[in-house]
């Protein structure tokens, strides 16, 4: 194996996805404690927009592998094309952002490999060490890869923010041979449905989670929307068992928002749920269980019965209105 | 149609959470222990298929003999038969580990579909059912949202594919799909659900019957440290009863975040 790392940059709409370009912020962090070189890869049919945005996000090398069979996505094609890559690069790690398109591919070309599949990760030692989240978010696991295995890691959305790329890389255009795939059809791609519910745009925002207990219960977010002249959002859970409607729902499969004041009630702080809130200005989170990874966001916190807290906390609403 | 629905026991949701001794997992006695969130929607994603176009549903579990509690209560729901890999040693196994142990279980039955939750409550790596696909050269995806027969041993799958986009494919069989939670209504298992759950035929192996190359069972990552986050964020904790601390918080949010 070679001392490299090669980057999966990935493309949505003739476009270089966000998250990739926080793949390439930890690559280049990641390249001076390893003293690694960057190479990013990027996959499609047409890539002449991509090509330039993805050479200013830094490294040495750019590959651009163009081919009709790679647009639409379809894992067959992307995991033929990127084991021909590797085996071309042979780098020691591969890095792509954990979107829900690379959950799909990334674990079966690690498989193909045989190599060390570390996803969802949250950050790298120095020792080559990852940290990535257990039980529920609610552990930070220390994760080590075993020796002289390629390593295929996955980063969490967010956990690297993006910030000024130094260098610019050097683009080359790579051939790839698809003539052994049988793609899947795909039939469509669609916007999932958008609700009238439009959260984007409040300023305020509660929301509500497992923890609220029922449907019956889940008032008590509405009562205290009221109050706060907010609108109300829910977790995955919540819209699961249809104690609300699905458009409520904030996060990874849902609304992303980013309002003045989010309060969370009896939500513990999945990822799914964080990387759609974290944004938010002042995050108010009230659970009973102290350990629950949504206090890791928040600027207040109430350890509590959020049934007992929050009736409180509309009458000292009303108080201060009067 | 022949379905194999793969479970596994988490600790359940609720459940508090120590830290063992060892530093390198959690303390496992007397945790309450529940069949994974996702695994529930694959099971009832699995009993709707079989009763849409006919056919059976196999439940595979890999874990300890606690394990069987979860077995029970799929077979309870309506599977029609269990397999269990009985190991301790796996429970924090890394994905690859425990597909090559799924992918021998299952070689030579023969499965047109196997359904997984599309990850586990505790690990979370989100990658067996991928990697299962891949070492048995099936098709496979990820996040779905619905599946349904079509014609000619195909199937119609509807998959979560990126922020807010939904992707329809069709696959040809045999194929593997992780499932996402909430895409169904989860049924309880009936009285005669449970009093039948006993009398099906449950299959148990032992790792070592499933003779794996140690190649196979050598994990390519180990967990070497858990522990609670150290809090980063400037996370202001309120104290006092639920009266006072409400007053507080009303307060801070007026004048020190002048969000209200």
């Amino acid at each position: 194996m070679n001392n490299k790392i090669l980057v999966v940059a990935e493309v949505r709409d003739g476009a270089l996805k966000g998250i990739s370009k926080e793949a390439m912020v930890f690559a280049a962090a990641a390249s001076n404690s390893l003293s690694a070189e960057v190479v990013s890869v990027a996959l499609g049919a047409d890539l002449s927009q991509v090509a330039p945005a993805l050479a200013a996000c830094g490294g040495r090398r750019s590959l651009q592998v163009e081919d009709p069979g790679l647009d639409p996505y379809t894992p067959e094609a992307y995991v033929e094309a990127l084991s021909q890559v590797i085996s071309k690069e042979d780098p020691a790690m591969v890095v792509i952002g954990h979107s829900y398109q690379a959950m799909d591919f990334f674990p079966r070309l690690a498989a193909a490999h045989g190599g060390a599949l570390v996803p969802d990760v949250t950050a790298m030692d120095a020792d080559g060490a990852f940290t990535r989240k257990v039980i529920n978010g609610k552990l930070d696991a220390r994760t080590v890869p075993a020796e002289g295995v390629r390593i295929f890691v996955s980063l969490q959305q967010g956990a690297f923010p993006v910030t000024e790329f130094s260098g610019e890389a050097q683009v080359e255009s790579c051939s790839v041979d698809l003539s052994g795939v049988t793609p899947r059809k795909v039939i469509e791609i669609a916007p999932a449905e958008v609700g009238e519910v439009d959260l984007a745009a409040a300023e305020k925002i509660v929301s509500g989670g497992r923890g609220v207990g029922d449907k019956d219960k889940f008032q008590i977010v509405f009562d205290l929307a009221e109050a706060m002249g907010a609108a109300v959002g829910a977790s995955r859970p919540p819209c699961d068992a249809e104690w609300v409607e699905h458009q409520r729902q904030i996060g990874s499969s849902g609304q992303v928002v980013a309002p003045k004041l989010y309060v969370a009630l009896g939500i513990s702080g999945a990822i799914q749920h964080l990387v759609g809130m974290r944004g938010s200005q002042c995050i108010v989170a009230i659970n009973k269980d102290p350990n629950a990874a949504i206090f890791q966001e928040a600027t207040y916190g109430i350890v509590g019965d959020l049934h007992e807290v929050v009736p409180e906390l509309i009458a000292a609403l009303n108080e201060a209105k009067e | 149609m022949k379905i194999l629905c793969c479970v596994k026991q988490v600790p359940e949701k609720d459940a508090r959470i120590r830290v063992a001794d060892s530093g390198d997992w959690i303390h496992s006695e007397g945790l309450a222990v529940a069949i994974s969130e996702c695994d529930r929607y694959a099971v009832e994603a699995a009993l709707r298929l079989k009763e849409a176009v006919d056919g059976e549903v196999a439940v595979l579990l890999v874990g300890g003999e606690q394990g069987s509690k979860s077995v029970k209560e799929a077979l309870a729901m309506g599977c029609d038969r269990a397999i269990h890999v009985i190991t301790d040693e796996l429970t924090r196994s890394d994905p690859f580990v425990i597909s090559k142990v799924l992918a021998k279980a299952v070689e030579d039955e023969g499965f047109d579909l196997v359904l997984t939750g599309q990850q586990s409550d505790d690990l979370g790596y989100n990658a067996v059912g991928q990697m299962l696909a891949q070492h048995l050269g099936m098709s496979h995806a990820q996040i779905v949202l619905s599946v349904d027969p079509v014609e000619d041993g195909r199937i119609r799958v509807s998959h979560e594919l990126d922020n807010a986009l939904i992707e329809t494919i069709e696959l040809s069989l045999p194929a593997v799909l992780g499932v996402q939670s909430g895409i169904n209504d989860v049924r309880y298992a009936s009285l005669k659900g449970i009093m039948q759950a006993n009398s099906k035929p449950q299959k148990k192996v032992t790792l070592e019957e499933l003779d794996l190359s140690a190649e196979d069972l050598t994990p390519k990552l180990r967990i070497e440290k858990v522990g609670f986050p150290v809090r980063t964020s400037q996370a202001e904790m309120i104290e006092g009863d639920a009266a006072a601390a409400a007053r507080t918080l009303v307060d801070k949010l007026r004048t020190e975040a002048k969000v209200l």
